[in-house]
């Protein structure tokens, strides 16, 4: 996110300024919410800013989801796409 | 044969008099019609009755049956089809408003199959909106009720199947299981439920979106375990029409029926599943794994490194399949989904597609871990779920067992398919079976769980279970479901 200069932020005080501008959560709601736009100019769905809200939060809470997949060790596994399970008896 | 002796009766009881000419189909038919006439409008159980088939197949089945054409057990047997399942010419509805008037012009082939058994249809059951739910509260067609107390949910997503069965107005239904939705509304309506392995069950004809590629599964709900090795002996089998479906020989799935347990070992899951049991559940399923020790069946601690990573994979595998179902109604008729569901579609379509993938891999890292720790053990049992909540506390998104607050949905689902949903992600073949009541009177299920394709040895430790100790003889009231009005 560019800097804008400082004299266009005549409601918040620099260090407000700056915890928003570089607390990572914000970024990524702000991220987030962008992508909704796309989504919802591409299917249509004229989504209301509550709506994104919500939808934003929680995709926020999902984060935790692809932390945990992304912590396992899956060096020299391939996907499980199909599976031919065989009994191991 | 009058209406007060429905309540017990079973396939297993029924089919030798069925064949024997004793009871007529047609009689047999139309006390079950009347059942669900009298029911259906407190319980909400059906979606589509459908009397007129119904009978003209039990006029042929008894005709087949007097001219020595007894086509085996289920054949004039009364059973139901939960509504995301392809039915000729009948509405399937997928408990969606989108599909509300689709009647397809072919069968799922759980249905040609169960068709080919003589079981006559009464109808299609309710269930949660594209089976995307545990709850069965459908905001188009209803809310299904639990037979054991009408302010409850009967679980879902196949709770109309579950709620059929527990009130005996059908002998059997088959449901679809994605994240647990037999099994789950099978332990909250007292029933046995059967998810089978990936691919044992043809998912051909099922509703697409209705459950992911990787986790489907087609299932049966029925009132004991020996009437379900009935069921599944009819639908097992490689099926040309599903690409998914699993080329392994068919058991004979009733030859472990009644046999002893005592040469098998328990294998118990324990941090995972502790985080489960609250209320009643962690006494009463403990109750139960005592009782498998009485009947001379060892068990072991099984250590399963990545359990706790399974929901994620879940959440990533199912809803991004399931989200490329619905991409030409999402385009399309966004808004003829519940807000809830709709913003959940929506949410997926930011999962990145490396994640998927990830998912996948981490997919097989499990699969390779229950493969090491089903050397150990020929079965694992774990509780399936907490009781059924009120449909008041489900709105609310909490309940509060025995004073103890539980959050029922978070970004992982329901609360309750966290019990279920590791086998979806495995493949492996899983039971619930009624272990007991909570203080409240609620159905509690134990889970029983086998290697791929061992679905014999599954039946074997549940029916075991089941007779040694009897759960499956009580039965929900209904005298006051049976007085009162549409609810």
């Amino acid at each position: 996110m560019p800097c804008p200069p400082i004299h266009s932020l005549p409601s918040q005080s620099a260090t407000e300024y700056l915890q928003t501008a570089f607390n990572p959560a914000v970024h990524m709601e702000e991220q987030m919410k962008e992508l909704l736009r796309k989504i919802d100019a591409e299917y249509g769905f004229k989504l209301t800013e509550e709506e994104m809200d919500r939808i934003a939060k929680e995709a926020k809470e999902a984060e935790g989801l692809f932390r945990q997949l992304n912590e396992v060790d899956v060096a020299g596994k391939t996907p499980l796409m199909k599976l031919a399970l065989k009994g191991t008896k | 044969m009058k209406d007060s002796d429905i309540a017990d009766l079973t396939i297993t009881a029924l089919s030798p008099r069925i064949k024997s000419g004793e009871i007529s189909p047609v009689e047999l038919t139309k006390l079950f019609l009347e059942r669900v006439g009298r029911l259906n409008p407190g319980l909400n159980a059906f979606v589509t009755v459908l009397a007129d088939s119904a009978q003209a197949e039990a006029k042929t089945a008894e005709k087949e049956i007097q001219s020595g054409k007894y086509r085996g057990p289920l054949h004039g047997i009364p059973i139901s089809i939960k509504d995301n399942l392809a039915t000729t010419g009948v509405r399937t509805t997928g408990g969606s408003k989108i599909l509300a008037d689709w009647k397809p012009n072919f069968d799922a082939t759980v249905v040609t199959t169960l068709k080919a058994a003589g079981a006559i249809n009464l109808g299609k059951t309710n269930m949660h909106e594209w089976a995307l739910g545990g709850t069965t509260i459908n905001p188009f067609f209803g809310t299904t009720r639990n037979p054991w107390d009408v302010a409850r949910i009967p679980g879902g997503s196949s709770g109309g199947s579950a709620a059929a069965v527990a009130a005996s107005m059908c002998l059997a239904s088959i449901g679809t299981d994605s994240a647990g939705s037999v099994r789950n509304p099978a332990a909250m309506c007292g029933i046995v439920g059967l998810k089978p392995t990936y691919g044992r069950v043809s998912c051909f004809g099922g509703v697409p979106g209705t459950g992911a590629y990787s986790t489907n599964h087609f299932g049966v709900l029925t009132k004991t375990v020996k009437d379900c090795a009935l069921v599944l002996q009819e639908i097992a089998g490689y099926d040309p029409k599903d690409p998914l479906s699993a080329e392994e020989p068919i058991d004979t799935y009733t030859k472990n029926i009644g046999k002893e347990v005592n040469d098998l070992k328990v294998g118990l899951i324990g941090d995972y599943y502790e985080k489960l049991m609250v209320g009643d559940v962690g006494r009463i399923f403990a109750t139960a794994v005592k009782l498998l020790a009485s009947l001379g069946m060892k068990s072991e601690e099984l250590s399963i490194p990545h359990m706790d990573v399974i929901p994620a994979v879940h959440t990533v595998v199912s809803r991004a399949e399931i989200v490329s179902d619905h991409d030409h109604y999402l385009r399309t008729r966004a808004r003829d989904y519940s807000p809830e569901l709709l913003y959940r579609h929506i949410q997926a379509l930011t999962f990145p597609a490396g994640s998927y993938v990830t998912a996948q891999r981490v997919r097989r890292v499990i699969s390779e871990e229950f493969d090491e720790a089903f050397k150990r053990a020929d079965v694992i049992v774990t509780p399936v779920s907490i009781p059924a909540p009120t449909i008041e506390e489900c709105s609310r998104g909490m309940t509060a067992i025995n004073g103890e607050k539980v959050g029922l949905r978070d970004a992982r689902g329901s609360f309750w398919g966290l019990g279920t949903l590791p086998f979806n992600v495995t493949g492996h073949p899983a039971i619930s079976v009624c272990c007991g009541f909570s203080t409240s009177g609620q159905p509690i299920g134990l889970q029983i769980v086998g290697r791929p394709f061992e679905e014999s040895t599954v039946l074997q430790v549940a029916d075991a279970y089941e007779t040694a100790a009897q759960w499956y003889k009580r039965k929900p009231q209904l005298d006051q479901i049976e007085r009162s009005e549409k609810i």
